[in-house]
């Protein structure tokens, strides 16, 4: 599905620093992103990459962090907001749901309580009946047993993947436009994964939500998601529909990865790899920041950082595909 | 065939806990699970959270003491040796952990990491600088590497030190527990390369603890998938694979997402209602029975035994029997 109409959500060179003994560092570093109801978005890329801090950068989430660059909700800049602004927004408009449901629920209030506070926050004018009434019908819209009686029931008292569930329960419960799902499934068994990003895109479907899903998890965005964007080292490398990323990966990085990835349906005669690490964002090298990885890189690589090109369906970030593809106008 | 490296037979193991009530209850972790290991080979035990897969490993190596069963390494029943013999076995049998920032000591550099085992199993001192760093370029890290700290290692090249630490003192085989479920995909996919050339290299065994499917199917000859503290499906891992006969085995390969969208969508995902029963009250019979389509009466009454298929495959089922729709077909690369 690829929707269409004007972006919903608008990121644009979205840059967040943070100061650390070892100096600033640098965690995104110019980030363009656009949302659109009903689509699903992915953001991929390896731990450090910058996906979740730029997320949270969105949301307002980030204390002690400098923060630059547009994010547009509509005609609202959330950037520099106020903290009344954003709290109109977030919770409202764009709800998160984050890894670990066990960190993110109070352990001492029950699921109905906590989903009450959450509507509350925005529907002041519903009374006690109707949120629990609410409650429960969000729980039995999640597929949870029994939603009448596991809305009393405390967070530990649940499994993992039934936490989960109470958590995107919350985050829907002020029918936001965006859902921004932040590695929704790491922390859950896969067959457990597998309900969850059912539910996730039933959800989409069903209420023509724009779906934001960080994640580090090639497969689980080849099933979920309609556009791709890569991070590597602060930046968007490869921005890209689904398939024709998988086809025809641009940027060196995502071939790399893709490469490196094991798959359940086949057996690798020579299992591949990236070698190196990624760089330290408080100590990036000249260039692209992936050249001293890459098999491709030229002279120029290490001096010159690439921008965003638009080649075919896709927009990659690599002086050397964009020398060697018809360039397009820049994004 | 040769007598096998590792015989594991009906080995049990129950925990006494209390229930929130404080009522005393049992529950069965591990529950009467075989496995066969011969020499050479990499046998990969799979299942999810709590399904009693790492219990099983600890039971073998006796970090954990099991409540039943034997566990026959080279014909010596481990369990009946007294701890200075098990010590002296352990040269054996090593283990690698899934997180090297937990199991390797802070505060000693890589030199006295790799250096402990040696001593403790009694290499002569003279002799053990030339084999830590023989050890460190088997795991291919650098000399410059040993006397650096744990902590000024990447997630990688820890477990690399977990890795030569585990080899030192040359065992037989290696119980990897989750070996690279903590690492990103780029170090992952290093780090399974290393396993399959040291493998090769020293003709090492192993048994492979782990949950991805994905992983394990680029070094497991041989799979065991487990549910509830039971073996459910064990066989060759291509025809496992391929092939799954256990309704369980085809709903967990079915949920593994595959990175290719036009797979994705053209496949069929069976998606398990309901969550896992507690191990402290698992269900009568097929403990598998409470999420199973093809569940009826003689499930909740009759334990299924694992039982042998023409092709090698042992599958616990009453109901066994291929789902076309959901088998990962073999793609060529």
């Amino acid at each position: 599905m690829t929707a269409t109409g004007e972006p919903i959500l608008r990121l644009r060179d979205l840059r967040v620093t943070f100061q650390t003994p070892a100096g600033p560092a640098r965690a995104v570093r110019g980030v363009d992103l656009d949302v659109r109801a009903g689509e699903s978005v992915a953001v991929v890329g390896e731990s450090g990459s910058g996906k979740s801090v730029s997320m949270l950068a969105t949301l307002g989430l980030l204390h002690n962090a400098e923060v630059s660059g547009s994010v547009k909700w509509g005609d609202t800049e959330l950037v520099g907001a106020s903290t009344d602004t954003l709290r109109s927004v977030r919770g409202r408009r764009i709800a998160m749901v984050f890894q670990d449901p066990m960190t993110s629920l109070n352990p001492v209030l029950t699921i109905g309580k906590q989903m009450s506070l959450v509507m509350k926050a925005h529907q002041p004018n519903l009374g006690k009946k109707e949120l629990r009434t609410k409650a429960v019908d969000l729980l039995n819209r999640l597929a949870i047993p029994q939603a009448d009686r596991r809305i009393d029931a405390y967070p530990h008292e649940l499994s993992g993947g039934m936490r989960q569930r109470v958590m995107i329960a919350m985050a829907i419960s002020n029918d936001p436009e965006v859902l921004i799902a932040d590695e929704p499934t790491t922390a859950l068994d896969v067959t457990v994964q597998a309900q969850i990003m059912e539910l996730l895109l039933k959800l989409r479907n069903e209420h023509n939500l724009a779906l934001v899903l960080i994640t580090h998890d090639l497969g689980v965005v080849a099933g979920s998601a309609d556009r791709v964007a890569v991070m590597y080292a602060g930046r968007i490398v490869e921005r890209a529909p689904v398939l024709g990323l998988f086809a025809s990966p641009g940027h060196p990085y995502t071939s790399a990865l893709l490469d490196c990835l094991p798959r359940l349906d086949r057996r690798h005669d020579v299992v591949s790899s990236i070698g190196g690490t990624p760089p330290n964002p408080a100590d990036l090298p000249e260039g692209c920041p992936f050249a001293p990885r890459c098999p491709k890189a030229i002279d120029a690589c290490r001096s010159d950082e690439p921008n965003l090109v638009r080649i075919g369906t896709s927009d990659v970030a690599c002086s050397v595909v964009a020398a060697g593809a018809a360039v397009g106008e820049p994004v | 065939m040769n007598a096998p490296l590792l015989q594991v037979t009906d080995l049990v193991k129950e925990f006494k806990v209390r229930s929130e009530s404080g009522k005393p209850g049992v529950l069965h972790a591990v529950s009467g699970v075989n496995l066969t290991l011969h020499a050479g080979e990499t046998l990969a035990l799979v299942g999810e959270s709590g399904c009693g897969k790492s219990t099983t490993g600890r039971c073998i190596l006796r970090l954990t003491e099991p409540t039943s069963g034997t566990v026959e390494f080279n014909g010596t029943n481990l369990l009946s040796l007294d701890h200075e013999a098990m010590r002296r076995m352990r040269r054996n049998l090593q283990v690698v952990f899934q997180d090297p920032q937990a199991s390797l000591h802070p505060r000693m550099t890589v030199r006295r990491l790799l250096g402990e085992p040696l001593e403790v199993h009694g290499m002569p001192k003279a002799e053990i600088p030339a084999r830590i760093e023989e050890l460190l370029r088997l795991v291919h890290l650098r000399p410059e590497f040993l006397d650096r700290y744990p902590h000024e290692f990447s997630g990688g090249q820890r477990q690399r030190v977990g890795i030569a630490r585990a080899l030192a003192i040359s065992p037989a085989l290696l119980v990897l527990d989750e070996p690279v479920s903590a690492l990103d995909v780029s170090i992952q996919s290093e780090i399974v390369r290393l396993l399959i050339e040291l493998r090769e290299r020293l003709g090492l065994s192993y048994l492979f603890i782990a949950h991805d499917l994905a992983v394990v199917r680029q070094l497991a000859d041989r799979v065991a998938v487990m549910y509830l503290g039971r073996i459910v499906e064990t066989g060759p891992a291509d025809l496992v694979y391929s092939n799954p006969q256990h309704p369980y085995t085809q709903a967990l390969l079915s949920a593994v997402p595959i990175p290719d969208p036009t797979i994705e969508l053209a496949r069929r995902r069976i998606v398990l209602q309901g969550d896992l029963p507690s191990p402290t009250d698992p269900p009568s019979g097929c403990r598998f029975r409470t999420r199973c389509w093809r569940a009826d009466a003689r499930c909740a009454s009759e334990q299924p035994l694992l039982t042998a298929m023409a092709n090698g495959q042992e599958v616990a089922c009453h109901y066994p029997g291929a789902d076309t729709a959901v088998s990962v077909a073999s793609s060529k690369p």
